[in-house]
């Protein structure tokens, strides 16, 4: 218990931090929201200027988000000024978590059915060609992987729609350009911690009462190879559910990566901001889930902390 | 494993071998919908014409919008929601009879939406980024600064079918500008209702408009629709039942275009990925239209050493625009010959030379540096900024390389995104940079008024001459338009002659149409017009076709 409100204390005071410096960060960006290739008389530029709070310092300029932000008013948007950065949000949220709820399905299915696999086979060199192959698969660029996965099952194969999003179907190849790399690197990952298991003196011992290699695997050696994997797969939980710009971009997703990336790029602060502090959010949960998740699994680790 | 490799490989090199013969104009299969899917890269940022400000946004309302003209594929004025124009004898009046038409949510469309409209931008609390495009109205720039009534400009509704416009200066293109986003009308009575501006929770179908087209639905960052307005007062013309504007980057939409999920990629919602826009210009296949806009260098005069006449001179004589058009870009644009675009015809000579002149340009610069006292060692590093892209890298370089070899000028090149750009050019944070500019009318002095005045948001070089601002002053106050156009030509030769800018070239608007969308046309403006366009239906089987026509070809 102590443990848990110790974590979340952190957990906000690192929320609060990253607030403070993501919002001087944007300001501190070279550029202007309010100058563009087309711009404004010099009056409209001071008027919207006023008008934007851009006027204040920074610091004033924090104040007032957050008394805005603690009544549940995150402002309009600078580049679409009749839309509120909440219903921008709102409108992303459920494709991108679809969309990384799928690929951390897919990147798990990867990730364990391959390690297993690869456990059970005892040809040596088969083991070796597949780690090759992983190797590279998990060096490959996500929008090399989305272009290949696009040009064979949309344009050649016309199995998968080729881009944007028109029902789950329309998922299926982002999630899998997604979950490839982060895949490969969990089957790798995860054979090598299963590896290191079976050299275990309990598990030889297992070995040696007659345990088939399956159930050995999967109730002995899965179980204690966990505590690593999990702080793996924390934060690439966040980083899917959060999606990706390049694959959004790809595959024409209006998602929250794509948003991202162009309000920074069109200095948006008022999404730019909330958007990021969505991000940490997600970072956060999941890294403290996933710390939650290795108590449970390794309940010795509970026991050393109470000692310290 | 080898085999595992080879087999890997073969793969790989399956998918690669890619080699598209055929045109992707042509259709892979027969579209069953009367609607037209085109690519967008952006969406647009607001839905009211008296705010719009980027070529997306002013590109959607000639599909949601009407004024009182509306130009034809010519560019020519043609009468839309006005019946009758009367012009006065000086040029100065206009009583303009409306016809009866409709908003899309049923209100009539009357002569105080088009005064509402236009006096409602002169406001001078309105933040309107294009009010200046009104201040050919009377009293309407000073009413603007606050120095006048904005009732007093010179627009009023006589009753709701007459409107009465009166000019500072006559002007023989105000019909044409008319037809532009700046002069649509707002409905006024549904504005003061629903306060529209403050009350910001307005559903975009809600919004009324008075188009050939009215959006249906918008979902953000995917697809805008648009559907046929049956309110539209000329809806029999109007044979496209609804408009898709899909989102999507440019190389994504290329893949849609191919795969017949679009009908229309390139300009003007989006562009073409410039390493397709070569092979496709080869195959045939590519549709362009030269632009009305210029590509040009901006050297800040306001510092050493480019505040030297004879340097930024030297500068544009060494750059050999040929090469930039014809070797590097392909993509058809067409080197620059003056400032104001060859198409508009303002000039009867080329002002500047196409091919780089490295003997005039070496003596300018060794005169340049005498004036400033250095000698060929001390001339410092030039910096050239141009916005992130691929042409304008390759164009970067090519000047770099062409302004070394030539007259021995080290110039640095820097990249800057489009916010970091506007940023440095506001506040003349730059040496060199690289810009363009599209203009909203064709009209030669859209381009001579960005540098009219020093502290224009569009001048930012820092030049301004009496002279130039007196021609250009002149040319507004003529009605006769060869002395409207023998003034601007001297005030171009000015700029020229001065260097504040090099012009580069001529840009063209390449896009892909399939060959199922007739009548369709894109003006050298950057505007679309759909309103008479149709899609081919196909009413018998589709492999038939195809096979009658290559029998055809076979026996020809």
């Amino acid at each position: 218990m102590k443990f848990i409100l110790q974590r979340l204390f952190f957990c906000a005071l690192s929320w609060l931090l990253l607030l403070v410096v993501c919002f001087i960060m944007t300001r501190l960006l070279p550029g202007d929201p309010l100058l563009d290739d087309n711009p404004v008389p010099k009056h409209v530029y001071e008027q919207l200027k006023r008008e934007w709070g851009l006027d204040l310092p920074w610091h004033a300029q924090l104040k007032k988000w957050l008394y805005d932000a603690s009544k549940g008013d995150l402002g309009n948007s600078i580049y679409y000024p009749d839309l509120p950065v909440f219903t921008i949000i709102k409108d992303k949220l459920f494709l991108s978590f679809s969309l990384g709820s799928l690929a951390f399905f897919f990147c798990c299915l990867i990730g364990f059915t391959t390690a297993i696999a690869l456990s059970l086979c005892p040809c040596r060199a088969c083991n070796q060609t597949a780690l090759l192959l992983l190797v590279l698969l998990f060096s490959l660029p996500s929008f090399l992987c989305a272009a290949l996965l696009q040009l064979l099952f949309s344009m050649k194969l016309a199995w998968l729609p080729l881009a944007r999003y028109e029902g789950l179907t329309s998922l299926l190849l982002p999630a899998f350009s997604l979950a490839i790399g982060p895949g490969a690197y969990l089957a790798h990952l995860l054979y090598g911690l299963l590896q290191q298991m079976q050299q275990q003196p309990f598990i030889r011992m297992a070995q040696a009462k007659g345990l088939y290699p399956f159930t050995l695997l999967m109730r002995h050696s899965m179980r204690n190879a966990l505590p690593p994997l999990l702080a793996y797969l924390g934060p690439l939980t966040a980083l899917l559910l959060t999606g990706s710009f390049i694959v959004e971009t790809v595959f024409a997703l209006p998602g929250l990566g794509r948003a991202l990336i162009e309000s920074i790029s069109q200095r948006d602060y008022p999404l730019t901001l909330p958007l990021i502090l969505l991000y940490s959010s997600m970072q956060i949960i999941c890294i403290f889930a996933a710390d939650l998740l290795t108590l449970w699994a390794d309940p010795r680790q509970h026991r050393k902390k109470e000692l310290v | 494993m080898a085999r595992a490799l080879l087999f890997f490989c073969l793969c790989f090199a399956a998918i690669s071998c890619n080699r598209q013969e055929k045109c992707p104009t042509q259709e892979l299969k027969p579209h069953p919908g009367n609607n037209l899917r085109m690519a967008i890269r952006k969406e647009p940022q607001t839905l009211d014409p008296r705010l719009a400000r980027d070529l997306t946004t002013l590109g959607l309302f000639r599909l949601l919008y009407e004024g009182l003209t509306r130009l034809d594929e010519h560019g020519q004025p043609q009468l839309a929601l006005a019946n009758s124009i009367e012009a006065s004898p000086d040029g100065k009046s206009y009583k303009i009879k409306l016809r009866e038409a409709y908003w899309n949510n049923g209100d009539r469309i009357i002569a105080e939406d088009f005064s509402y409209a236009w006096k409602s931008v002169l406001q001078p609390e309105f933040k309107a980024p294009n009010a200046h495009q009104l201040f050919a109205l009377r009293l309407a720039k000073k009413a603007k600064q606050g120095d006048a009534f904005v009732d007093a400009v010179g627009v009023d509704a006589l009753d709701d079918e007459t409107l009465s416009i009166e000019l500072e200066e006559p002007n023989p293109n105000f019909t044409q500008m008319l037809a532009l986003p700046f002069y649509y009308p707002v409905n006024s009575r549904w504005i003061l209702q629903r306060d529209w501006e403050v009350k910001k929770g307005v559903k975009p179908n809600e919004i009324p408009t008075n188009g050939p087209f009215s959006l249906e639905e918008w979902r953000r960052g995917d697809q805008l629709a648009l559907k046929k307005n049956d309110k539209y007062w000329d809806e029999k013309s109007v044979l496209i039942d609804q408009v898709d504007l899909i989102q999507s980057d440019n190389a994504t939409a290329l893949k849609l275009f191919d795969s017949d999920h679009l009908d229309w990629v390139g300009s003007p919602f989006g562009s073409l990925p410039q390493e397709a826009v070569a092979p496709l210009r080869e195959k045939g296949c590519l549709s362009s239209v030269p632009a009305t806009a210029m590509y040009f260098l901006r050297f800040n005069t306001s510092r050493p050493p480019l505040n030297n006449e004879k340097l930024r001179k030297a500068l544009s004589l060494a750059i050999d625009r040929d090469s930039i058009t014809n070797q590097l870009l392909r993509g058809g644009q067409i080197a620059a010959t003056s400032f104001v675009p060859s198409s508009m015809g303002l000039q009867k000579q080329q002002l500047i030379s196409t091919k780089s002149q490295p003997s005039q340009a070496w003596l300018l610069v060794s005169q340049a540096l005498q004036e400033m006292g250095l000698s060929r060692t001390e001339m410092p590093q030039l910096t050239l900024c141009y916005p992130q892209d691929e042409d304008n890298l390759k164009v970067a370089q090519l000047l770099q390389k062409q302004w070394s070899q030539l007259l021995q000028i080290e110039v640095k090149l820097q990249t800057c995104e489009s916010k970091m750009m506007a940023s440095k050019l506001h506040e003349g944070d730059y040496q060199i940079a690289l810009g363009n500019w599209f203009a909203d009318v064709e009209d030669p002095i859209n381009f001579l008024e960005l540098f009219e005045y020093r502290d224009n948001g569009t001048n930012s070089t820092g030049w301004s001459d009496k002279n130039y601002r007196d021609l250009l002053q002149k040319a507004r106050t003529t009605g006769d338009r060869k002395e409207r156009d023998a003034l601007l030509a001297q005030a171009e030769q000015i700029l020229v002659d001065s260097a504040p800018i090099a012009p580069l070239y001529q840009p063209t608007m390449n896009y892909l149409a399939k060959q199922r969308l007739k009548d369709a046309y894109l003006s050298p403006l950057g505007y679309i017009d759909l309103k008479n366009a149709s899609i081919r239906h196909y009413n018998i089987d589709f492999k038939q076709e195809a096979n009658s026509k290559k029998d055809q070809e076979e026996k020809q």
